[in-house]
């Protein structure tokens, strides 16, 4: 009867084996993974090296958006409509009819005949005009 | 010997001051079931050693979740079969393998496994229960080796009694033609 009993022990028994003092060790390994973790948690857990990284990368991209946002304008944008300002410009006093153009002129700097004046106060044909 | 019931464990361990010693008590109570339990399921001692640590790191980050309705026991062996079968599926050599087949390619392991000290004996019967289907596999070990009730086994792998009894029956009747066969 005893030798059926060992019998079934061996036969139930698992044919492995460990190193030794494998549990010790692996005890060991366990504790340092989890007090790893403990120190991480709570407010400290915060300011790991990944978010302080990832929150610097953010902070650079929303700065970058929102100056883009506010000035849409580039500088060459700028350059552009400035010397497309000119051109308009430029024209405009090119084609100004010499009308309008003498009325904006500084009264002092050009100073007409008395006759020229009359002509131009009752609003003769220039062509009459002999310059 | 446990000075602890479960109920006291998961108070202690809530207390932050207390947390790391109520878990130094859970591993050594444990340690040593669970590993052999993971070792049976993946027959390389560093593979074991790898899914033991992973599944007490598990425990670690998840027992302020454990809400006490099974055991502690059982709900760490749930854990180990779960992360067993997850580095099971990791070792598929492409996506349509089996995890059976997985499995049953462990046999190579066994001869040359340095930590296997069974006889021809054992050896064979090892490979026999080897070729059962995995899950088979496992509540075929839980019940022959661990001795565990069916309605523990049932609790962690998630299958009906009866479905286990019957998966028993058959795994048995498996590995007596194996054995007659080789």
């Amino acid at each position: 009867m005893k030798q059926n009993t060992e019998k079934q022990e061996v036969g139930k028994r698992v044919p492995f084996n460990v190193p030794d003092g494998y549990f010790f060790d692996l005890k060991n390994n366990i504790q340092s993974h989890t007090e790893n973790l403990s120190s991480r948690e709570g407010f400290g857990g915060i300011f790991t090296s990944k978010t302080i990284v990832l929150t610097f990368v953010c902070t650079v991209i929303a700065v970058i958006s929102f100056n883009y946002i506010l000035n849409p304008n580039s500088n060459i944008e700028n350059d552009f409509i400035n010397e497309a300002n000119e051109e308009v410009i430029l024209f405009e006093i090119e084609n100004i009819n010499e009308e309008i153009f003498l009325e904006f002129l500084p009264q002092d700097e050009y100073v007409f005949s008395d006759d020229i004046q009359y002509l131009i106060e009752n609003n003769t044909d220039y062509n009459m005009i002999i310059e | 010997m446990n000075k602890y019931t479960d109920k006291e464990l998961l108070i202690l361990f809530k207390d932050y001051k207390k947390r790391n010693y109520a878990f130094n008590c859970i591993v050594n109570l444990y340690q040593e079931r669970i590993y052999w339990h993971i070792r049976k399921i993946l027959i390389s001692h560093e593979d074991s050693n790898d899914v033991t640590q992973n599944t007490f790191i598990k425990v670690f980050e998840n027992f302020t979740k454990f809400k006490g309705e099974s055991k502690i026991y059982t709900w760490i062996y749930k854990i180990a079969t779960n992360e067993s079968l997850s580095f099971l599926k990791r070792k598929k050599r492409y996506f349509f393998e089996s995890i059976d087949n997985v499995s049953s390619n462990l046999i190579n392991n066994l001869e040359s496994d340095q930590y296997f000290d069974g006889d021809e004996a054992e050896k064979k019967f090892q490979k026999a229960i080897l070729t059962l289907p995995l899950k088979q596999r496992i509540a075929f070990n839980m019940r022959y080796f661990d001795k565990m009730k069916y309605e523990q086994i049932s609790n962690i792998l998630g299958t009906s009694v009866g479905a286990l009894k019957a998966n028993y029956h058959h795994a048995k009747i498996k590995i007596e033609i194996f054995l007659k066969e080789n």
